[in-house]
């Protein structure tokens, strides 16, 4: 049977709007080149080869090398033991493992700071970070391994191989894809992670470039250090999508794999299960422990819950006004690229794409940058908030719109066409109501991660605006651990908890597959 | 059959890259009766029927529905959503955030209203599914969902219903009961009908006419006795049934020929002279079982014996090696090995 093949040119009610959402993705990159040569080419070259700037490539490579090696240990480890060992509850631990992914990283950060302040600097960074990554190994491996045959083992098994020749010859060859697209896209999130860098004190490119940006002397060294960073980032971009394609290609058919029966010796079960539990008690055990010993620290002072309402409220505007508007701008790229491939619309679906690559702090200083210059009305006004985190989620919002709209078939349409609908009418009555589940997570993600999200909410909130994560950032840099206590608590209630839920049932559902939108699904950036 | 022509197909063709899908085809479908286009998987058929649609547009040729032509050489010139050709497609494809009613509705106007309740509600009463208007098409079973898919269809009364391989989705036991029903729906709406299958003995039991495409060419356009008793050529004659192609001289008075299963009867004069004619397994007889190997009338050795229940079909080998199928009551079924004795019954076709 032949594939379903449409007309190739996009409609002009899709493209128009998005046309409109390449450009708003491009506002950051176009702030870059024209900032970082505002004084000229020579400049640029001037502030590249400096030796601090040498410093902080090296201090941002050692920090991403590193966390990336202990994130593929850890979460290659936490998928082999939980999907391979006869371990109790496995599902239930594999969710358990993903849940640090909920906490903010700058929260986390503050958490092991309070309690062991010795730690700040290169340390404090590699492990916060680590344990705050290493999900993005854990869910993809764990995925693939779900998904391999026990009978290719047992076979493997006859012609005469150990447990540990099945192991490296068989079994890791097979889930290899998969850990490189989780450790690519550690790196990213580690290359662009503003929060924990900070609390932690560790000179990267991040932290400075915020630093360069706050004191306000010079912005186009700012800029220019930005540019060297997107480089790097894109670089990992480009990589990430790469092994994503092949990890595709290396799959299997979804031939309905055998219950695996084997055993575990009880050594190896005890060992194992104290391996877990040592993970979430560093990962998940600490920042909530530290949280909850905050709240009691101060018991002389009244707790100012009607703050902490106030700051509820505003993270949850700021919130569910990103999550609507994302959406709103992702759909027409999302549906576009799902059911009218062409060149215009992989390009217009890239270009959103971009800002993949850039940290929320180099969107944030651009948009501020747009701000003064085009919108000054809406200058430290909630609009161009809502526009910086639109900017940072666009291209989440339209790879999981994507995926859900070329899940269900094209067949549906064809047959709304035939019964008299026009390009509009389907796209309205049949083509948006059977992707709206994967719409629908994607909002939810986006409201999830928009309310933890700290750099551009920092610089873009409105005058007087208190979020969860500004309080917690305020009183944190402060040492001030008694007040942010409610803050954080209300934070990982609000935000991390569902977060961690929703990875899990990503996880849950791609059970017999794995699916390349449980990474896709994911906020690398904080 | 009426006068009437809803849909003329006028050398189309077609090609994907450099495979060329449809060849010259033409056809004219119509108004009020059931066509099927039949042909192996491959050969073109769901091109053709998504070109009708207007889901593709055919390299070169014109289609012309209910006197318009919606597209001509290269270049649609009606858009797929106003033709007026609705489509039931293989599994049916049911919107499922709609319930059976909505379903129903879709292609209609208006959606709400007198109007729309009593239309739903008499194709509801037509497939017989009354009681389901306002399930979910996942709780439907498969045949259930093509009823469904059918009454959608046909809710606009469309000029033209295309029907792509309805029921290979469907298990044997219950084809056979859904598609009747179809096809009472469809004569009782006189709607008029294109229906792609590669199921000969669908094409053969549903359809007025039937139009072979194989290949990407037309074989023949023919009603289903005519295709069956005369083919236009030896391979439409082995791809509708079963047939056996063999050598033959051809009588000097031209209506006889005899060849090594005797003298047959042709169903039309043919030029006297070396033919080939195709004989049926049902037109062949077994005269005599266990006759003497070396007797004159022992024609073949019977090599394989399939026993069906109400009859059964021996595979015999020809003096000359050629081996053909033949068709037995259950009551006759010689044993492997056997020496039969063969004759034809009715008329066959002659080709050159």
């Amino acid at each position: 049977m032949l594939i379903a093949r449409r007309r190739v040119r996009v409609p002009w009610p899709l493209a128009v709007p998005a046309v409109a959402a390449a450009i708003i993705a491009l506002i950051p990159l176009v702030y870059l080149v024209v900032e970082a040569f505002s004084r000229g080419a020579a400049n640029v070259w001037d502030e590249i080869f400096q030796a601090r700037t040498w410093d902080l490539v090296r201090n941002s490579f050692l920090l991403t090398a590193v966390v990336t090696a202990a994130s593929v240990v850890l979460g290659t480890g936490g998928a082999w033991v939980t999907t391979r060992f006869a371990l109790p509850g496995k599902t239930m631990i594999l969710v358990l493992l993903t849940l640090p992914l909920a906490i903010p990283s700058y929260l986390s950060a503050f958490a092991w700071i309070s309690w062991q302040p010795q730690l700040a600097g290169f340390w404090g960074a590699a492990i916060v970070l680590t344990f705050a990554c290493f999900p993005y190994v854990l869910l993809p491996v764990a995925a693939a391994l779900r998904g391999l045959d026990p009978a290719q083992e047992e076979v493997a098994r006859s012609l005469g191989k150990t447990p540990q020749q099945i192991a490296s010859e068989l079994v890791l060859r097979q889930v290899r894809p998969s850990i490189t697209a989780g450790a690519l896209l550690v790196a990213l999130y580690v290359l662009s992670d503003f929060g924990a860098v900070a609390a932690m004190r560790y000179e990267t490119f991040t932290w400075v470039i915020y630093g360069a940006y706050r004191a306000g002397f010079n912005p186009s060294r700012a800029a220019i250090l930005s540019m060297v960073l997107v480089s790097a980032a894109a670089v990992l971009v480009i990589l990430e999508s790469r092994a994503r394609g092949r990890a595709g290609a290396s799959r299997l058919g979804s031939g309905v794999a055998r219950v695996d029966r084997r055993t575990t010796r009880v050594g190896a079960k005890i060992a194992a299960l104290g391996g877990v539990a040592a993970v979430l008690g560093v990962g998940l055990g600490v920042p909530v422990a530290s949280v909850i010993s905050w709240m009691g620290r101060d018991t002389q002072r009244e707790v100012q819950w009607s703050e902490v309402m106030t700051a509820v409220g505003d993270s949850f505007v700021v919130g569910l006004l990103t999550a609507i508007a994302t959406v709103l701008i992702a759909l027409p790229v999302g549906i576009a690229a799902a059911r009218y491939a062409s060149r215009f619309s992989s390009v217009v679906e890239r270009t959103t794409y971009v800002s993949h690559a850039l940290p929320g702090i180099v969107i944030a200083i651009s948009v501020v940058f747009v701000g003064i210059r085009l919108l000054r009305p809406w200058y430290q006004e909630l609009p161009l908030l809502v526009l910086g985190q639109v900017v940072i989620f666009l291209p989440l919002a339209v790879a999981a719109i994507r995926n859900s709209i070329e899940q269900s078939s094209p067949r549906m349409e064809e047959v709304a066409h035939s019964l008299g609908a026009g390009t509009m009418a389907t796209i309205l009555r049949v083509t948006i109501p059977l992707a709206l589940p994967g719409i629908g997570a994607a909002a939810a993600m986006t409201l999830l991660n928009a309310m933890k999200e700290l750099p551009t909410t920092l610089l873009l909130r409105p005058t007087g605006w208190e979020t969860l994560a500004t309080s917690i950032w305020k009183y944190s840099t402060v040492s001030d651990y008694a007040a942010v206590g409610p803050y954080a608590l209300a934070l990982m209630l609000l935000a991390a908890l569902p977060t961690a839920v929703l990875s899990g049932l990503t996880l849950l559902r791609s059970q017999p597959r794995p699916h390349r939108s449980i990474t896709a699904t994911e906020a690398p950036l904080s | 059959m009426s006068g009437m022509i809803t849909l003329s197909v006028d050398h189309v063709s077609h090609a994907f890259g450099t495979h060329k899908v449809l060849k010259e085809v033409s056809l004219q479908v119509p108004q009020g009766c059931i066509t099927a286009v039949l042909g192996p998987s491959g050969g073109g058929k769901t091109t053709l029927l998504r070109a009708i649609c207007g889901f593709e547009t055919p390299d070169s040729g014109t289609i012309t529905i209910s006197g318009v032509d919606v597209c001509r050489d290269g270049r649609s010139l009606v858009p797929a959503e106003k033709r007026g050709v609705t489509i039931v497609p293989q599994e049916g494809a049911l919107f499922p955030h709609l319930s059976v009613h909505d379903n129903i509705a879709f292609g209609l106007k208006h959606r709400r209203g007198a109007q729309v309740a009593k239309r739903v509600a008499q194709l509801l009463e037509l497939i017989e599914l009354a009681d389901i208007a306002d399930e979910r098409p996942s709780s439907l079973s498969g045949g259930m969902q093509q009823r469904v898919a059918l009454a959608r269809a046909l809710a606009p009364s469309p000029a033209l219903v295309l029907l792509d391989e309805p029921f290979s989705a469907l298990d044997a036991s219950l084809r056979q009961s859904v598609r009747d029903h179809v096809v009472e729906t469809l004569r009782h709406e006189g709607a008029t009908t294109l229906w792609v299958t590669h199921d000969q003995q669908e094409a053969l039991s549903v359809a007025d006419q039937v139009a072979v495409l194989i290949d990407g060419y037309i074989m023949q356009i023919a009603d289903p006795a005519t295709l069956y008793r005369r083919p236009a050529s030896t391979q439409v004659a082995q791809f509708v049934g079963e047939a056996t192609v063999v050598e033959a001289t051809v009588s000097s008075d031209g209506r006889t020929a005899t060849c090594e299963l005797g003298t047959v009867t042709l169903v039309s004069r043919h030029d006297a002279g070396p033919t080939k004619v195709v004989v049926r397994p049902e037109q062949i007889e077994i005269l005599a079982t266990d006759t003497d190997p070396n007797s004159a009338s022992c024609a073949g050795v019977v090599q394989v014996s399939r026993f069906y229940g109400h009859d059964g079909v021996v595979e015999v080998r020809l003096a000359s090696g050629r081996q053909v199928s033949v068709r037995v009551h259950a009551r006759n079924l010689p044993p492997v090995g056997a020496c039969v004795d063969v004759s034809v019954n009715g008329t066959v076709v002659a080709f050159d």
